[in-house]
Formats: structure tokens, C-alpha cells, sequence
């Protein structure tokens, strides 16, 4: 018996033996050709829900980030004089330039928010255990990669809040030393930074992070998808029941459509409603700003401690997502029975909360040259 | 598996300890200098940042401040000082918006001989302040609103009609009952065409 599940378009043979139309034959035609039916295989029910669909709507954002930052590095000029200039012209002179530039920023939003919630449900279902703790460290790199590119993205609007967040950037590559290298205005003396940050925020960071989603959903494909705790499963729990009805993974594509169109139209409202801002021309020496909002913990930290803590916050946050799946080693996946992983989780959730929401009722200071 | 176990836990502590030797090693002493800029000029073009930003009494308490120190900087080269005095007393009587203008005027030579940056220099001649909409929607911005409202709920409506067909109590309760009736079902997960398919 096959393997794959044959759905939509139906087979090339009409039912009453008549010749197929010319749609059907040509769509016959690209099939042999692409391969495109292979994408029917089965996959479980449960993956279908909502929650097992934010790593791919984490995927159409990124999708709309890469279509709307193709289209402003028509306009955009990567250099210190003329970037900031060549914004205000986007905003103000390009036909719908503001509203893509809208949509560029909320999407990097809805990548961040995404990821995020994507990799809690993740850890909620305890799909980061065996077999799967080598997609997790991709999962967990790509997050890492989509903070720098928020960073090189504030950065590249060379602004106020960009260049103070450039400067956070540049100490801590001192701090680093050797690590800090590339971050270093030094390292390449002839150039303007902002060349290179543009270089690694449209070329490098969005091509790793390309061939890590590839990777990421082959090993999905690899290892199927993981079980869903509340359903019960068989002797084998790292897979979900055989019993569990399966339907086509084009059918599990098609929702992620509906998401993905659902996920554009509010971007494109958020991008009218609330366009993305332009600051002040850069001026050194000064700390005005507030960086976005996914930096407010590690700048609460920066407040108390000084600029290294922004260093150790990182890191420690990120290592800790690392070592998760080699350290959490109990095989339950319900969250009820995995007391010490929730109640750590959720004391990491707590602080980062706090630190947040601290940073919004802290002026901003001077920490820079200190 | 337990030795397997133990060197991967090694190794990860190995690689740790060596990023975190490699760090202290090379790193000069903690965070010192950064952008403690001494150009006179700069200060002036902080002073109009500090208007620009924060159009505020403690804005324009700020500005003075940096005002004093670009006129007792050392580096005063393009500094046109009689001008930096007048924007000086209009911070004082309270005019932050003449006093703007005189700033910007005052560094005019500053700016004009500036080479092309590199490194981490601004590049900034002019300080323009931040970019202001007006807050009204203009025509094409209330096509776009409607057709992305359009395309938002054309999505949730195609998401909802995609739903799955069951809640996952009802998912397992059909998992439990066909289990019931095929006792010795095998755990090994299913990869090929036997499954139900909806």
C-alpha cells in the first residue's frame, strides 16, 4: 500500500473514464515533475490545533519580513549620513512606503511574539525531550539570531534609540574581547558600521536563520510530530498513538494559510494605526532612549549592575535554553507531572516579567562611557 | 548510556569553562570610555538633541548644561561662540524654539568640515528632530486600513472553517475507544497509509 495519501487534485482519470481536463493534466504535469503530492503525507490530528501552528506562523512572519525589507532596501542608504535621511524619504515620499515599513516593524514583532510563544509551547508539551533536543538547540540558535536581527534592525534606522543601542553594542564587544571582535567599530576601520550591520541584518542573519528553519522542518519531518501530552499515547511516548486519526500535512499547510492571511491583515492594520517611528538624528554621548521592548529585562539588569549584567542576563538566559533538554532528563510531557521544570520556568518567566515591566518605570540613564 | 551520559555533560562543561576563560582573558578592564565625546561641537549638537527629543523644561535644562560645557570644552575648532552665547540666553528666557536654530548656526563650520564617518562616528551634521505624523489618516492610509481589516477576518473566517473537527477530549476518547477495540495495537508510530485520514 502507499505510503502517501493521495488528496487533492484527484487522480489524473476522470471517474467515468473521460479524459481529464487540461487544469488536471497540467497540474499532473508540475507534480511529476516537483514532487508536490509528496507534502500529503499523514501527520497526527492534534497538529492542526492552533498551538501547533505557531512555529509555522513564526515562519509566514518571517516570510513577510524578507518580501518588506526587499522592497526598503530599494530606498534605504546604509550609511551614516543618509540613513536616517532615506527613512524620512521612505515615510514621506514613497508611495506606501510608510505602510511597508509599518509592516516590516510589526512583523518583526509578530516573529519575536511567535518565537516566544512557540518555544513555550514547546517546552509546556515537553517536545524538547528525546528524540527532538537537537531540533530544540536549532530552535533555540534561530531565537538567538532573530534577537540580533531586532538589534541590527534598531540599529540600522540610525536614530537616537539605534545608535545609543549601537553603543550598548560596541562596550560590549570590549567587554568581550577576543569574543567581540566583529562587533567592534575597529575591526574593520575603513568602513561605517552601519555597513556592516546592514550587511549581517539582510544577508548573514536572515541566511543562517534560513537554512536552520530548513533544517528545523526536516527534522520535524525526521522525528514527526511530537505527541500532545493530554492525549494518551502508546508505549512509545516520544510518538504520537497510532491510534490518533491522522489527516494530509497539506491540510495542516492550508490552516497555516488562513493564519498566515489572518496574520498580514493585521499587519497591515497595525502598520496605519501605528506606524513604525523615526527618532532624532544620533548625537553621542547621550542616553535618552529606551531600547524595544524585548530588551527592557536585560536593561533593568544594565540599571543595577552595570553594562556587564547585559552580558550575564543574555547569557545565562540563553544557556539555560540550552541545557534544558540534557538537564531535564524526567520523561513526563504533561506539565502536571514535571513539578521542578514548571516551577523553574516559571520563576524564569516571573523575573524576566518583572525586569520588563520595571524598565518602564525606570528614566532612562546614562550608562555609556561610565 | 549512563557513561555517554556523563561525557556529554563533560564536554558541555568544558565548553563553558573555555568561552568563559577565552572571555576574561582577552577582555581589557570592565566597560571604560565609549562615547564621551570632547568636540565642542558635538556638545552643541547634544544640547539640540536633548530640545529635540525633550521639549520640556528638563529638556531644556539639560541643553544648557551641555550648552556650559561646549563653551568651556577645550576642543572648540568651528565653534562660532557669540552665537552659542545667544542661543545660551534664549535657553535662559525660556525660548526653546529660537534657541534651536542659534545652536544649529552656531556649529555651521564644525559640520561643513566634517570628513565622511567611519567606525561608530554619527555622521550627523544636522540634528532633525524626531519624525512627527500629523495623526490624521490621509485617503490611501484608509484604503489600506479597509483592505487589511478585508484580508484579517477573510483569514480568521478561513481559519475557523479549517478548525479541526474535534476538541481534544473528543480526540481522546476516539484514540481510548479504538485502542479498546484493538487491544494489542502495535506502539510503533505509523508512517504509511493505513491511518485514518479525515
Amino acid at each position: 500500500m502507499s505510503t502517501e495519501v493521495n488528496v487533492d487534485p484527484p487522480s489524473d482519470a476522470a471517474p467515468d473514464g473521460a479524459q481529464p481536463g487540461w487544469a488536471r493534466r497540467a497540474w499532473a504535469v508540475v507534480d511529476d515533475r516537483m514532487g508536490v503530492s509528496a507534502l500529503a503525507y499523514p501527520v497526527p490530528e492534534h497538529a492542526n490545533r492552533f498551538a501547533w501552528t505557531l512555529g509555522g506562523i513564526t515562519a509566514v512572519s518571517f516570510m513577510v519580513l524578507v518580501a518588506s525589507g526587499i522592497i526598503l532596501a530599494q530606498f534605504y542608504e546604509p550609511a551614516p549620513e543618509l540613513a536616517n535621511s532615506s527613512l524620512r524619504r521612505i515615510e514621506t515620499n514613497v508611495w506606501g512606503g510608510s505602510f511597508i515599513r509599518g509592516i516590516h516593524f510589526w512583523a518583526a514583532q509578530a516573529m519575536y511574539v511567535g518565537a516566544l510563544l512557540h518555544l513555550i509551547r514547546v517546552f509546556l508539551t515537553g517536545s524538547y525531550k528525546k528524540p527532538r533536543e537537537g531540533n530544540w538547540l536549532v530552535g533555540v540558535t534561530m531565537f538567538g539570531l532573530l534577537t540580533l536581527a531586532i538589534f541590527t534592525g534598531t540599529v540600522l534606522k540610525w536614530d537616537q534609540e539605534g545608535f545609543e543601542a549601537l553603543g550598548h553594542n560596541v562596550e560590549l564587544a570590549q567587554l568581550l574581547g577576543g569574543l567581540g571582535f566583529w562587533f567592534s567599530p575597529t575591526f574593520s576601520v575603513q568602513l561605517p558600521i552601519i555597513l556592516r550591520l546592514y550587511n549581517a541584518h539582510v544577508v548573514i542573519i536572515p541566511g543562517i536563520i534560513l537554512v536552520l528553519v530548513l533544517l528545523h522542518f526536516l527534522l520535524v519531518k525526521r522525528h514527526h510530530m511530537s505527541p500532545h501530552p493530554r492525549l494518551p499515547v502508546g508505549e512509545l511516548s516520544e510518538q504520537a498513538p497510532v491510534a490518533e486519526p491522522t489527516q494530509p500535512f497539506t491540510r495542516h499547510l492550508r490552516r497555516l494559510a488562513a493564519f498566515g492571511i489572518t496574520l498580514v491583515g493585521i499587519l497591515g492594520v497595525l502598520s496605519v494605526l501605528f506606524p513604525a517611528a523615526i527618532g532624532s538624528s544620533p548625537v553621542a554621548g547621550i542616553e535618552i532612549s529606551r531600547p524595544p521592548w524585548m530588551f527592557w529585562w536585560p536593561f533593568t539588569l544594565e540599571n543595577w549592575f552595570g553594562l556587564p549584567a547585559i552580558a550575564w542576563g543574555e547569557g545565562t538566559f540563553f544557556l539555560i535554553l540550552a541545557i534544558l533538554p540534557f538537564v531535564d532528563r524526567n520523561p513526563e510531557r504533561w506539565w502536571r507531572k514535571r513539578p521542578v521544570a514548571m516551577a523553574i520556568a516559571l520563576l524564569v518567566l516571573l523575573a524576566l516579567i518583572t525586569l520588563t515591566i520595571l524598565m518602564i518605570v525606570t528614566p532612562a540613564k546614562n550608562h555609556l562611557g561610565a | 548510556m549512563k557513561h555517554a551520559e556523563f561525557a556529554l555533560r563533560c564536554k558541555i562543561a568544558a565548553a563553558i569553562v573555555m568561552t568563559t576563560v577565552l572571555t576574561l582573558v582577552a577582555a581589557p578592564a570592565w566597560a571604560h570610555g565609549g562615547q564621551s565625546p570632547k568636540e565642542g561641537y558635538v556638545m552643541v549638537q547634544q544640547a539640540i538633541s536633548f530640545l529635540a527629543n525633550e521639549p520640556d523644561a528638563k529638556g531644556t535644562s539639560e541643553a544648557l548644561v551641555r550648552v556650559d560645557d561646549a563653551l568651556n570644552a577645550e576642543d572648540q575648532d568651528g565653534v562660532d561662540i557669540p552665537v552659542l552665547e545667544q542661543a545660551k540666553a534664549a535657553l535662559n528666557a525660556g525660548n526653546a524654539d529660537g534657541a534651536r536654530p542659534l545652536l544649529q548656526s552656531s556649529i555651521k563650520a564644525a559640520v561643513a568640515s566634517l570628513k565622511p564617518a567611519t567606525g561608530d562616528e554619527t555622521g550627523t551634521t544636522i540634528v532633525v528632530p524626531p519624525l512627527r505624523r500629523n495623526g490624521s489618516l490621509s485617503g490611501s492610509d484608509w484604503v489600506l486600513l479597509i483592505l487589511s481589516l478585508f484580508v484579517a477576518v477573510g483569514g480568521a473566517v478561513f481559519s475557523y472553517r479549517l478548525r479541526p473537527p474535534e476538541n481534544l477530549g473528543a480526540l481522546g476518547n476516539d484514540i481510548r475507544a479504538v485502542r479498546a477495540l484493538i487491544p494489542n495495537q502495535s506502539s510503533t508510530p505509523s508512517r504509511g497509509g493505513d491511518d485514518n485520514v479525515h
